[in-house]
Formats: structure tokens, sequence, C-alpha cells
């Protein structure tokens, strides 16, 4: 992005140091390699359990079900990071987990033929226009209906419609809202997307959903980016791929939302000269909002789908299918660093620190959206079967 | 999505290096420097 953008760099304002806590420090690369190997080894772990839980039961002949390494990353992270707290050495490095999400995003591309991600991806771009629209209206009724402050029911609207921190970061310096509502907006919706990790594989379950529906469901319902991930996988390998392309499309949307509530926080004239003149170049801040890693996700995407092609020249260009399965396999060694960077991150203290109403307001949205994601998500899978 | 093209520590964006490292990764595998990747 260029120098110009006015977003904050979220190592100092995202957890693993949520709202009210000391920022980490600007650290070099070297700097973040402790961080990083604590990532691998607290999903290394993850991996190793889930094998070992597998080979034991199965050897005594007891019936287990099995857990995916992603759950236990993750509550060993949330461990980690609720008793002993994560050193100061390791932070700048966890916080690379989000890093090591978009790497993953990118890379499996590799296991999605284009077809597959235009036919998906159209569907899912169809249910997220209607769960978006829906979202932002019931949100700010909600947010209303709370007495909560507008810029604080924008950011919570926003956060749970699109996408989490990033959009509810790109808001507050779209509309200048408060340093205060932003961090209460954010720990409002990481609060929400922890439980969601735990509720969603259960009521997937419950309904005996497909992976494919209940991906999408998950893509489309939890609002950040590696907790809809982590929620996908916690279901199954293939339901983390179909959450990802899902919550690939409502990222792509992250533009056009923080556009519209620009424009109408300028109208209000409520927004500072700098919010304002943003505006001046419509195009370049839908460019500057947009997910450029979206991108190489496509771009790999069209070298899977070239490797598969009939004509043998234009197979060249693309990649064989070892060549995918390599791939494939680097993206989940990826998203094993985010999910352990999941639990390292959510310090479950500080979550609840926010005030009852947003979290209420936050809860009462995220039931509904959760709710009439389900129901379109049911209808489409009946339609198109997904 | 967790975060928007943030800044990183080399002052290219997140996406930039995620863009570039998945870029190399996908050159060696694709010209056989590594044939394959355990999971």
């Amino acid at each position: 992005m260029a120098a110009s953008t006015n977003l904050p760099d979220l190592r100092t304002e995202y957890p693993p140091h949520p709202p009210g806590r000391s920022p980490a420090e600007p650290s070099t690369f070297l700097g973040l390699l402790p961080g990083i190997a604590l990532l691998f080894v607290v999903g290394y772990a993850g991996k190793f359990v889930e094998h070992f839980l597998n080979t034991w039961t199965k050897a005594r002949h007891i019936t287990f079900p099995n857990i995916e390494y992603v759950l236990w990353a993750i509550l060993f992270g949330i461990l980690i990071a609720n008793t002993v707290g994560v050193p100061r050495i390791f932070r700048a490095g966890v916080a690379t987990y989000d890093f090591w999400l978009k790497v993953g995003i990118i890379l499996l591309g590799a296991r999605f033929i284009l077809g597959d991600v235009l036919k998906l991806g159209g569907i899912s771009l169809i249910l997220v226009f209607i769960a978006v629209a829906f979202s932002l209206t019931f949100m700010t009724w909600l947010g209303r209906t709370f007495n909560l402050g507008p810029k604080l029911t924008t950011l919570l609207a926003v956060g749970s419609s699109v996408c989490g921190v990033s959009a509810i970061i790109a808001t507050q310096g779209a509309i200048d809202a408060d340093e205060e509502d932003s961090s209460t907006a954010i720990a409002a919706i990481l609060a929400l997307g922890a439980l969601s990790l735990f509720t969603f594989p259960l009521i997937g379950h419950a309904l005996h959903m497909s992976d494919h529906a209940y991906g999408i469901w998950a893509g489309l319902a939890v609002d950040n980016t590696a907790e809809a991930t982590a929620a996908g996988a916690l279901y199954s390998d293939a339901a983390g791929k179909f959450a990802v392309l899902a919550k690939t499309c409502r990222n792509a949307l992250i533009g056009f939302v923080v556009l519209g509530y620009a424009i109408h926080w300028v109208r209000k004239g409520l927004a500072s000269r700098a919010a304002t003149k943003q505006l001046d170049n419509k195009a370049a801040f839908l460019w500057q909002k947009f997910p450029k890693f979206v991108l190489g996700f496509l771009v790999i995407s069209l070298l899977a789908t070239l490797g598969a092609s009939a004509n043998p020249h234009l197979a060249a260009l693309g990649f064989t299918k070892p060549q995918l399965i390599a791939l494939g396999n680097l993206s989940r060694w990826a998203f094993l660093l985010t999910f352990a960077g999941v639990g390292l991150r959510t310090n479950l203290k500080d979550l609840f620190k926010q005030g009852a109403r947003p979290f209420i307001v936050g809860a009462l949205g995220e039931i509904a959206i959760a709710a009439i994601t389900l129901l379109l998500v049911l209808g489409a899978d009946h339609i198109y079967h997904l | 999505m967790s975060t928007p093209n943030t800044r990183s520590t080399f002052s290219l964006s997140t996406d930039t290096w995620a863009i570039l490292l998945a870029a190399a990764l996908g050159l060696i595998i694709r010209f056989g420097l590594l044939k394959s990747i355990a999971w």
C-alpha cells in the first residue's frame, strides 16, 4: 500500500497487544524469528496431539471423534497467552500470524480450479451482498436501540458485516472515529470471533451440513478471516477451503462498504478535512482498501487451471498435479502458523473488558447474522447443490 | 479479513510481502527445486 495510507500499523493496534496494552516495538527480521518459531511449535504441537490421539484411540479400539489439530493449536495458544503470557521477545513474531494467513490464502489458490472459484465465488458474492445489506441495517438498528454512539455503531456494523478488525480499522480512518470506539468494537468482534470458533462446528455437525455448505456459512458469518478459516478447518479440511473462498469474497467488498460510510459521514459534515480529502479520488480509495493478496490467490488458481488444461501449450504454463499438492501443503503449513497465532493473541480477560452494551449489541447482531446466513446457505445448497 | 494492507518491518505492506513469498515458493516448486512438501 502506498505510504499515503492513513491506516495504522496493526502490529501496534491489534492483539497480541489488545486495547490498553503496551504495543509491540518495531522489530527487525531477526526479531521476528522467536515469535515465528513459537507459532510453529504451538501449531505443530496441535498437529502432534491430533495424530497421537488418533493412533492411540485406534490402537485401543476406542471410538473417539477426530479433533482437528486446529482446535488443539488454538487451545494451546489461548492457554499460553492467558497463563504465562507471551513474553516480549516473541510478540513481534507472533503478530506475523496475519502475514501467514495471507500467504496461506494465496497458496490455497492451488486447490481451486478457476471455474470453481467463479461458480462458488459467484454464489458466495450474491449471498455476501444479501448478508452485508442485512447486517449493516440490523446492526445500525441495534446500536440505536441500545443507545450506542453513532460512530461506534458504524464500526460494529462494518466489523460484523464485512471483515472484522480490518474493516473496523479501515473505517476508523475514513469516518474519524475515536480510538476508544474502535478499540471497543475490535474487542467485541474478537470476543465474538473466539466464541464462534467453538459454536459454529457444533451447529454444523448438529445440522449434518456438507463441507461445502458449512464452509461457505463460516466464511459468510464469522468476522475475521483468521477465525473464519479456523472455524472452517475445525469442521474439515475441505470446509476450511470453502470458508476461505467465501470470506475472500466478503473481504473484496471492504472498499465499497467503507467508501459508502465515508461518504455518509462527510455529507453529515462530521468527518475531518483529511478524511474528506480521501474521497477526491474514489477509484484510488477503493484500490487502497482492496485486499491485494486476493489477486495472488486468483493468479495461483489460474495457474492451477492451466496445468489441468487439455491443450499442452497451456498446460505447460501451469502447475502439474504433484506441484499443486506441494503448494496446497505449503498453504496448510502457513495456516498452521495462523491458527497458533489466533490462540496466542486471544486474551480472554481483555476481550470482556469493553463493557456489556457493545458486547450485547455485537452478540445479538452476530446471532442474527449467523441465523440469516445459515438460512441463505441452506437455501443456496438446496438450489445449487453446493 | 484480519488486516487490510498493513505496513511491515521493511516498509512494504504485508500483502506485498505475502505475494512475494508465495511467488517465490511457487517458482521454487514450478522449477522443481522442491519436489514435494509433506503434511
